[in-house]
């Protein structure tokens, strides 16, 4: 038992004394600060890493958990010091992160409602761009010749930043859905697409001598063998288009939206709303985290077969 | 009645403006059920010889047949082990024999497709290793699940390119035994041949030995192995007849090389 307790002295804890103490200063800010949702929030991060820690036996995980913990501690103090607990940045500029959580619960339903339309334009065009790409980038790697050209065109196509496509699909497309999911799919189309043929190209010539003489038809040439041999190549290609389509879908948000994170901080941005700007910023900010690492364990999941 | 014959057969690669011979007239043939090993230096052309009856290379000169017929490609025919990659990386163990037996035989539902696959990776000695990875198993251990999936395949022709050459020397004895076992006690004795330049690979395993010397690539020498069946690796190596006829090959072998470099003394 002592064993346990005196583990608990590391950094997530400490911190989250020295944020209790922080506590105690007064506040600067003129206006309210709603300190009660942070002290509210930290209690509870706190709480659910102390039950977690006692019952764990995985050391290792709970490690990054306890640095991450930690880390996240630290911002919030350093934010707390910073703007309601000295008002050393400008009022109006930086809310403290009480006001933050204060309008992010208000503006919950506008927010889900946000993600949601951005999530749904997002998944459309990257899926297309999945979709079109592989297929395109199997069979151009495998004909050499057709692949050879192809290899520069998807060069120069790929070259171009894809956010100059907008006043064009603007134009032509008049629903800005259907502009958006356009944009994002020209811009994760042509990685993926150069992922693919390199996949191809790159793959051991043994492997498919060996699927020759196994008199593999075409199909099961194209889906058995080569899809599966390149597609570590062709994942760092969807992960590069994935990257891409969200800076491209938050810019198009901003540029043409009325609907989407993109368009929930440029609107408020036109009023000077600062606290709704960081309460845009921290949600998007988690959308893509949350995203990247389901990808990322996809990623893992497709190809356990490498050691 | 002969199952291969070439005939005459000349292999060349162009080589930017040169043409580069790989093989140079050579004619053979295999019986059906007849375990032929050809054995040569690296680079005596001994692979581009099996890639000709594989059906992935064709002769620019001669004629490669079998059962009469001229080799337009891969077929069914025949199953190939190489030294690496034969088996396919993302696909356990099982899912690579399954997927062999799928291009012979398309119609066997998916349960006798997995029945038959855990029936061949038994008799090479994967049992409970069905479900791993090729990467998770060691080398001699991919090697035996390739060649688990050649004979689920169930082909009249086994090619073979130096199976057991990236393999080290306590395992290669132990596939050396596993593939003499398999194939003489099999109920149809598959035409066997078999690349490799391990030379006591070769006269344990085989009927007959077609030696090459490259450069270009042709058979320098046929030898008839007499030792009678069921060979017996260990009991064999010690047996005074085998280590005289095993110098009377290096000897050949080796006035071979040494004439190519002036006469030097080289180690095999």
């Amino acid at each position: 038992m002592i064993e346990k307790i005196k583990k608990q002295l590391n950094i997530a804890n400490i911190l989250f004394v020295i944020f209790l103490a922080v506590q105690l200063l007064p506040e600067r800010y003129s206006q309210e600060t709603y300190e009660i949702n942070i002290i509210i929030f930290v209690v509870a991060i706190e709480v659910i890493y102390l039950f977690f820690s006692f019952i764990s036996k995985k050391e290792k995980n709970m490690e990054t958990i306890r640095d991450i913990i930690g880390i996240t501690y630290f911002i919030i103090i350093a934010w707390q010091l910073m703007t309601s607990k000295s008002a050393f940045l400008n009022e109006l500029l930086f809310p403290a992160p009480g006001i933050v959580i204060e309008q992010f619960i208000a503006d919950f339903p506008k927010i889900i409602e946000g993600i949601q339309s951005s999530l749904l334009i997002m998944l459309q065009g990257y899926a297309l761009a999945i979709l079109t790409a592989i297929p395109s980038g199997l069979a151009a790697g495998w004909h050499i010749r057709f692949g050879n050209s192809f290899h520069y065109v998807s060069k120069f196509f790929g070259s171009i930043p894809p956010i100059v496509y907008i006043p064009y699909a603007i134009a032509l497309l008049p629903a800005f859905r259907d502009a958006s999911v356009f944009v994002i799919f020209a811009a994760a189309f042509w990685p993926i697409l150069g992922a693919t043929m390199a996949g191809v190209f790159n793959i051991e010539k043994k492997i498919l001598d060996s699927a020759k003489t196994l008199n593999v038809g075409n199909l099961s040439m194209l889906f058995h063998v080569m899809l599966p041999a390149a597609l570590p190549e062709i994942l760092m290609g969807c992960n590069q288009g994935l990257g891409i389509s969200f800076i491209l879908l938050t810019s198009a948000e901003m540029i043409g939206g009325t609907k989407g994170m993109g368009f929930y901080i440029k609107y408020y941005s036109d009023f000077g709303d600062f606290t709704r700007i960081v309460v845009g910023i921290i949600v998007l900010g988690i959308v893509v985290s949350v995203i990247t690492m389901f990808s990322n364990k996809l990623e893992r999941y497709l190809l356990r077969w490498r050691q | 009645m002969s199952k291969i014959e070439l005939r005459n057969v000349t292999l060349n690669y162009a080589e930017r403006n040169t043409v580069f011979t790989a093989l140079e007239d050579i004619s053979f043939s295999v019986k059906e059920g007849e375990f032929v090993s050809i054995i040569g230096a690296s680079g005596c052309g001994k692979s581009s010889l099996l890639s000709l009856l594989e059906g992935l290379n064709f002769p620019t000169e001669g004629r490669v047949t079998i059962n009469g017929d001229e080799i337009t490609g891969t077929g069914d025919d025949r199953a190939v082990v190489f030294q690496h990659y034969s088996l396919f990386p993302w696909m356990t163990t099982r899912a690579n024999v399954v997927y062999g037996i799928k291009q012979v035989k398309k119609k066997l539902p998916n349960k006798v497709l997995g029945q038959i696959a855990d029936d061949y990776l038994a008799k090479v000695g994967l049992s409970g290793f069905e479900n791993k990875y090729p990467l998770q198993l060691s080398g001699g251990m991919q090697q035996r699940a390739a060649i688990a999936r050649a004979l689920a395949m169930s082909p009249a022709i086994l090619l073979m390119d130096e199976p057991f050459g990236a393999v080290d020397a306590k395992n290669r004895k132990i596939l050396q035994e596993l593939l003499l076992e398999l194939w003489e006690t099999s109920e149809d004795k598959k035409t066997v041949i078999f690349v490799t330049h391990d030379i006591d690979e070769a006269i344990l395993l085989s009927d007959r030995i077609i030696m090459m010397s490259g450069n270009p690539g042709r058979i320098k020498k046929e030898i008839n192995i007499e030792f009678p069946r069921p060979r017996n690796g260990s009991k064999l190596l010690e047996s005074r007849e085998y280590l005289n006829f095993r110098k009377e090959l290096i000897t050949s072998f080796f006035n071979d090389i040494s004439e190519k470099i002036g006469g030097e003394e080289v180690a095999l």
